[in-house]
C-alpha cells in the first residue's frame, strides 16, 4: 500500500515539528501534581486542537476532493492520532467517563468490528449525523473507523471510498465525534485540577498509569505482534493503526508523550524524594528508544515481514523493555509504588 | 467435561505449579484437622498463572489447581461435599471441585451465547445451583439453574430482572435469592468495555427460585451504582456494595442495607474522608452471623470498613493493601485476603489487622469457605 507509506514519512516530520513547538509551553510548576496536571492539560489541549482540524479537513477534502486535500486529510489524521498517542496514559480522571479511551480507539480488535460496524453505517439507509454516531458503539466512534475510510486497501477499491457521499457524511460524523469528546476531555480535565491537586494517591496513581501503558505498550503493542506472545507466530494485524501501516509511529508518539507530559512531573517527584538519579536513567532510556524508532518505517509490517528488519525491531523492543524496567522496577520500588493485582483489575 | 484421566494431568500440573509454594504438597487434605478453617479462593501465582486454591489456616501448604481462565467467587455445597468456583466476567466455565480430596470433579460451560458473572449459590438441600449469566447477544441478565446429582446439567433460566446480575445469595426463607444488579452491559466482542454507562439501570432484587417472580426491588440513590455484591444476615438483612461509574471526584455512598422482613431500603454513608478514600470502589462483602457486624472491602482505597449493620454506623476502618475476600471468623471477626498474598484476621475491636499467613499467591476477589 505504497500511498499509506508516504502517509508514514509525513507523520514522522510532523511529529517533530509538534515536538519543538510544543517544548517552551509548559511553565515551572511547584509540585509533581501541578506539574502533571498541567503537562496533561497542554497535551489535551493539542488534541483538541488537533481532531478540530481533522474535521475540517474532512469537511474540506469531501465539499472539493482533489489529491492534495486528500493527502492534507491523511496527515491530518496522522497527527489527531499521535496526539491521542501522545495522551493515551493517562488511564485516570475524565477519560475514564464513558468508556471514552475505548471510543477514541477501540483496539484490540480480535473480531474486526472495526469494519463489520463501518460497513453496517455505510449500507444503513438511516441519516448519518454526530448524533447517530454518538450512540452507535465504540468501533465506530474512534480513529481506527476514520483509519478504515482513509487506508483499509479493499475499501479503497470500492465504490463507496471517499469521497463517496455517504463515506464522507460518516467521517464527518466520526471526526466530529471524536473532536466533541476531545474538548470534554479537556474541559473535564480542568474540572478535575481541585481534586486532583489535593488528592495524594494521585502521585502514585499517575505513575501507575504510566506504568501501565508502556507494559501494554511493550506486551501488546510491540510483544503480540512480534509473536512473543501466545501463538509465538508473528502477525502484524495484531498491532494497532495497521490499516495506516502507522504501528510504530504511534508507538513512538506514545513513548514521546510519556516523555513530555509525565516524565517532567515524575522528575519532580524523584528528586523530591532524593533520586535524581533514576530520573537521569530514565531519560537515558527514553532517548535510547527514540533514536532507535528515528531509523525506523511508521508500519510494523516491513519490520516482521523480513529478517533483517526483524533484527531492527528487537532492537526497538529491546530498549522498550529496558525502559519500562527502568520505570515499572527500578523507580516503582525507589518510590513504593505498589500495583494491587485486585485494586488495578477487580470485577 | 473432563474425564478422570484429564484430572490426573491437571493433578501434576498443579505440582509443577506448586513447586514455589513452601513446603506445598499436592496430596489433597483429607486429614483436615476438624478445627481448622478450610478457604477457597481463585488466585494467580506470582507468574501471573490462574489457578483454584484450597488452604488451611495453620495447616498445609495449598494446593493449587491451574485453570486456563481468571476465576471470581464461589459457595460451597450444604453438606460439604463440593465447592464450585466460577471463571470471571466473560467466564465460560464453572469449577466443581470435591472438598475433601481438593480435585476437581468436573468444569461446566455456560454454552453459546452465554458467560458467567463470577458467583453463585446452591439451594438449601444442595440438589440446585444458581448461577449469575449474561446472554450477551441479548444482554439479558439470567439466573442459570442446574441441576447437581445430574451432573450440573442446565435446567433452567430465570429471568434476572435486568442487564449484568453479579453476586447473588440465597435468603434465610430458603426460597428467595437475592440478587445484585450490576445494571453495567457488556459484550465478550468488546472486551471488558462498559456499554451502557448512561442508561444503566443497577437494582437489588428478590427473586423466587422456583417461579422466577421478583419479589422485591430497590434502585440504589444514582444509576451509576452498579450494585455488585452482597450478603444477607439470618435475619434477613441484607448489606449490598457499589461500585460507581461516574467521576471520581464524586464520593456517593457505597453500602445499601435493605431490611428484607420490614423492606426497608437504605444506603449507608461513611465520614467524608473515609468515603472519598475508598475511590468508589467495594469488592467482597461479608456478615457475620453471630454477630451485628459487615465488613467491605475497598482495595482500590487500600481499606477495609466494619460496620455495624442493625445501627447502620461505622465500627472501624483497617488499611489492608489490595484487600479482597472476607469471611467471618470467630465471635465477631473476619478473615481477609489479599493481592499481596497475605491472609489478616481482623476484629472490631483491634486498630490494625493481624497477618496469618502468607503465601506467594495473589489472592482474587472472594473468598469461599467450606462449611
Amino acid at each position: 500500500m505504497p500511498g499509506s507509506r508516504r502517509f508514514g514519512r509525513i507523520t514522522r516530520s510532523l511529529s517533530l515539528a509538534a515536538a519543538i513547538t510544543a517544548l517552551p509551553v509548559a511553565a515551572l510548576a511547584d509540585t509533581p501534581r501541578e506539574r502533571w496536571h498541567q503537562d496533561i492539560a497542554t497535551g489535551y489541549q493539542q488534541l483538541a486542537e488537533h481532531t478540530q482540524q481533522l474535521m475540517d479537513a474532512g469537511d474540506g477534502y469531501c465539499q472539493g476532493p482533489n489529491a492534495s486535500g486528500r493527502r492534507q486529510l491523511g496527515d491530518a489524521w496522522l497527527q489527531a492520532f499521535e496526539s491521542w498517542q501522545q495522551v493515551r496514559f493517562v488511564e485516570f480522571g475524565p477519560i475514564e467517563q464513558d468508556s471514552l479511551a475505548w471510543q477514541f480507539q477501540f483496539w484490540p480488535d480480535a473480531k474486526n468490528l472495526v469494519a463489520r460496524k463501518v460497513n453496517y453505517w455505510l449500507s444503513a439507509e438511516t441519516e448519518l449525523t454526530t448524533a447517530t454516531i454518538d450512540g452507535a458503539g465504540v468501533a465506530v466512534q474512534g480513529f481506527p473507523a476514520l483509519e478504515f475510510l482513509l487506508a483499509d486497501p479493499r475499501f479503497q477499491q470500492s465504490e463507496q471510498a471517499l469521497p463517496a457521499e455517504r463515506s464522507c457524511q460518516l467521517f464527518n460524523a466520526v471526526s466530529s465525534h471524536i473532536h466533541a469528546n476531545a474538548l470534554e476531555l479537556q474541559q473535564q480535565w480542568q474540572a478535575m485540577k481541585p481534586h486532583y491537586l489535593a488528592t495524594d494517591d494521585y502521585t502514585h496513581g499517575t505513575i501507575r498509569s504510566a506504568m501501565n501503558a508502556l507494559e501494554i505498550l511493550q506486551d501488546r503493542r510491540m510483544g503480540a505482534p512480534m509473536g512473543l506472545r501466545g501463538s509465538g507466530r508473528r502477525n502484524p494485524y495484531l498491532a494497532d493503526a495497521w490499516r495506516s501501516e502507522t504501528s510504530l509511529a504511534g508507538i513512538r508518539a506514545s513513548i514521546e508523550g510519556l516523555q513530555r507530559y509525565f516524565a517532567p512531573g515524575l522528575m519532580a517527584e524523584l528528586s523530591a524524594q532524593g533520586h535524581a538519579d533514576l530520573g537521569e536513567q530514565l531519560n537515558d532510556a527514553f532517548e535510547e528508544v527514540l533514536g532507535d524508532l528515528e531509523n525506523a518505517p511508521a508500519g510494523m509490517a516491513p519490520l516482521i515481514e523480513d529478517d533483517e528488519g526483524f533484527g531492527q525491531l528487537q532492537s526497538i523492543y529491546i530498549d522498550v523493555v529496558q525502559l519500562e524496567q527502568t520505570l515499572n522496577n527500578d523507580i516503582a520500588a525507589a518510590l513504593g509504588v505498589i500495583r494491587g493485582f485486585n485494586s488495578s483489575d477487580g470485577d | 467435561m473432563l474425564s478422570r484421566r484429564r484430572f490426573l494431568q491437571w493433578g501434576l500440573a498443579g505440582l509443577s505449579l506448586s513447586a514455589g509454594l513452601p513446603g506445598c504438597a499436592l496430596a489433597p487434605s483429607g486429614q483436615t484437622a476438624p478445627a481448622r478453617t478450610r478457604l477457597f479462593s481463585a488466585a494467580d501465582t506470582e507468574d501471573g498463572r490462574h489457578a483454584l486454591v484450597s488452604v488451611e489456616l495453620g495447616g498445609a501448604a495449598p494446593v493449587t489447581l491451574p485453570v486456563p481462565e481468571r476465576c471470581h467467587g464461589g459457595c460451597p455445597s450444604p453438606d460439604g461435599g463440593h465447592v464450585v468456583l466460577f471463571a470471571r466476567r466473560p467466564g465460560r466455565h464453572f469449577y466443581v471441585i470435591d472438598s475433601a480430596r481438593g480435585d476437581l470433579i468436573t468444569q461446566v460451560a455456560a454454552g453459546e451465547d452465554h458467560h458467567f458473572y463470577g458467583h453463585g449459590v446452591f439451594s438449601p438441600d444442595g440438589s440446585r445451583l444458581y448461577t449469575t449469566i449474561n446472554h450477551y447477544p441479548s444482554g439479558d441478565g439470567l439466573i442459570g439453574v442446574y441441576d447437581v446429582h445430574n451432573g450440573y446439567r442446565l435446567v433452567d433460566h430465570l429471568p434476572a430482572g435486568g442487564i449484568g446480575p453479579h453476586e447473588l445469595r440465597l435468603h434465610p426463607d430458603g426460597e428467595t435469592l437475592v440478587v445484585a444488579l450490576g445494571g453495567i452491559q457488556t459484550h465478550p466482542d468488546y472486551d471488558r468495555i462498559k456499554l451502557n454507562l448512561d442508561t444503566m439501570a443497577p437494582a437489588l432484587v428478590l427473586i423466587d427460585r422456583h417461579s422466577g417472580q421478583e419479589r422485591q426491588r430497590y434502585q440504589p440513590s444514582h444509576h451509576q451504582l452498579s450494585c455488585r455484591h452482597l450478603d444477607v444476615s439470618p435475619e434477613g438483612i441484607v448489606i449490598a456494595g457499589y461500585q460507581y461509574q461516574g467521576p471520581r471526584w464524586h464520593t456517593p455512598p457505597l453500602i445499601a442495607r435493605l431490611d428484607s422482613q420490614a423492606r426497608q431500603f437504605s444506603e449507608i454513608e461513611l465520614p467524608s474522608p473515609l468515603q472519598a478514600s475508598l475511590n468508589n470502589y467495594t469488592a467482597s462483602i461479608a456478615i457475620h452471623p453471630r454477630a451485628s457486624v459487615a465488613a467491605i472491602t475497598a482495595p482500590r482505597g487500600g481499606r477495609t470498613v466494619l460496620v455495624d449493620y442493625q445501627k447502620q454506623t461505622l465500627i472501624r476502618e483497617l488499611a489492608i493493601p489490595d484487600c479482597a475476600g472476607a469471611l467471618p471468623d470467630g465471635e465477631d471477626g473476619f478473615l481477609v485476603t489479599s493481592g499481596n498474598g497475605r491472609i489478616y484476621r481482623i476484629d472490631p475491636r483491634a486498630t490494625t489487622p493481624e497477618t496469618l499467613q502468607q503465601y506467594p499467591l495473589r489472592w482474587d476477589n472472594h473468598l469461599t469457605p467450606l462449611v
